[in-house]
């Protein structure tokens, strides 16, 4: 039982294990979509709970079921959206605590190279954060998450003429904040 | 095709959306043009870069455990068979039964009855027990001969004792590499050594109870490698060190969110194995570390 077909049916009979499958499936990129969003670890997580809470208590409103990640990704969004404005003026709440353990993985960095890449991840999360909600949506279900325009209109309900503006928009932004720091870092 | 031209097909090149004729066009100016390409090239680190931005976090592994407790706490999952087939039967129980004052005399005397006879049973086992009846039982299958009178009751503790060994072998801690070097800590099951003893059974304990004692030897653990760790720290570069912190906070956050979860659900082997997991993190890094 793996498609989203059989996954939702067994999840509207009651079954737990296939809604632990759609969420082994699942969780990873919606997880990763709201990290893009909120731009902190534990809220992210906190955020990526809730989407599934919904997720699970509204099943049964799945229309296209092989769609289901886009329908996860608009429940994400939503509640990335009102974890945002419930916190006005937080968005500056991003520390530098935040970075990846997965950086220490990799021996072959030398010490200045891994402060660098934890610095570049700071500047990549301000000039995130910097965008307005419906361009930092499209941005990492674009560039970040490589979505089509298509499934991209399905999750935010924008039209793809828009979509492509916020994109154009966000991607000229994002350049024109990360450009200086990348300047530094290749002369070095 | 020309420099504005691919310029501004540049993006879509890069998101993948350009059509085939057009794609193959802008790949051909580009290996003639020399600033074309070298835009192409940084268009497409950049795009990377983000890329790997996400791509390199991770969830905490007692995600879905926390979920399915928030789940439980809202009454949005099932209760698990076992639970439902006692739900059902406190249900019936109380309103299904019309108690008479005798029957309720009846079923006094019959509780009372039966708790003398286990009472009774209990303390005959017990004796028995305590007979050296076959030293060598420890460790012997139980088809074996010498055991053989006792069958019965032996086979019902051993499985108990097994099943009992089994659950606490589900959250042992994977130990790799040699013992001078890894510290991996093992949860001997109850009499040690994984010798079945039979006679008195011992006190099987629970999932919670093992798991306990094993964070206990898991801190223990930890303290030990975090105080070699600071009489190395003068060798280890402030940048590093700084990570270290980092990566180190990250962890504790992990043990705390999974502990929570453990502890909310103590029986729930899954929480506790994801508890060892995160100590096992940790413990991994600290190893790590201290072997540079």
């Amino acid at each position: 039982m793996d498609s989203s077909e059989e996954l939702i049916a067994g999840v509207r009979r009651g079954d737990e294990n296939a809604f632990q499958l759609i969420f082994e499936q699942h969780h990873r990129f919606v997880f990763r979509f709201l990290y893009g969003m909120v731009g902190e670890h534990r809220l992210a997580e906190e955020l990526t709970q809730e989407t599934f809470m919904r997720a699970y208590k509204n099943i049964g409103t799945v229309r296209e079921k092989a769609k289901l990640l886009s329908w996860l990704c608009g429940i994400a969004r939503h509640v990335a959206l009102h974890s945002l404005r419930s916190r006005p003026g937080k968005n500056q709440w991003i520390g530098i605590d935040d970075q990846e353990v997965a950086e220490l993985k990799d021996a072959q960095l030398t010490p200045e190279t891994r402060m660098l890449n934890a610095e570049l991840k700071t500047v990549i999360r301000d000039a995130l954060t910097a965008l307005d909600e419906d361009k930092r949506a499209v941005f990492i279900l674009k560039v970040l998450q490589q979505m089509s325009y298509e499934e991209i209109a399905e999750v935010t309900g924008f039209s793809i003429p828009k979509l492509k503006t916020d994109l154009h928009r966000a991607k000229a932004e994002m350049r024109r904040l990360i450009r200086p720091y990348l300047e530094v870092r290749d002369e070095m | 095709m020309k420099c504005e031209a691919c310029l501004g097909m540049m993006d879509q090149l890069i998101e993948g959306e350009l059509d085939g004729s057009l794609s193959r066009e802008a790949t051909a100016h580009m290996a003639m043009c020399g600033p074309c390409s070298q835009l192409y090239a940084n268009l497409r680190y950049e795009q990377e870069l983000f890329r790997k931005y996400l791509l390199e976090v991770e969830p905490a592994p007692a995600l879905w455990a926390d979920l399915r407790l928030e789940l439980q706490k809202e009454k949005v999952i099932r209760p698990s068979q076992p639970q439902l087939r006692l739900q059902r039967w406190l249900a019936i129980v109380p309103g299904g039964l019309n108690v008479t004052p005798k029957m309720a005399t009846a079923l006094v005397l019959i509780t009372i009855g039966l708790a003398i006879g286990i009472m009774v049973w209990r303390t005959t086992t017990d004796t028995s027990g305590r007979e050296p009846q076959n030293p060598k039982v420890a460790g012997v299958q139980p088809s074996s001969e010498a055991n053989h009178k006792d069958t019965h009751r032996e086979a019902d503790i051993t499985d108990r004792q097994l099943a009992a060994n089994d659950n606490e072998r589900k959250i042992q801690p994977s130990s790799t590499g040699s013992p001078e070097k890894r510290s991996g800590i093992q949860i001997s099951a109850p009499g040690g050594s994984g010798i079945r003893k039979f006679g008195r059974s011992p006190v099987v304990p629970t999932v919670d109870q093992v798991a306990r004692k094993a964070e206990q030897q898991y801190l223990s653990a930890i303290e030990i490698l975090s105080s070699d760790l600071k009489r190395r720290r003068a060798t280890i570069s402030p940048a590093l060190l700084s990570q270290l912190k980092t990566a180190l906070a990250d962890i504790d956050r992990n043990i705390a969110a999974t502990r929570r979860v453990a502890r909310e659900q103590p029986r729930d082997p899954f929480a506790v194995q994801y508890l060892a997991l995160a100590y096992e993190k940790k413990l991994e890094l600290l190893r790590e570390v201290t072997s540079w």
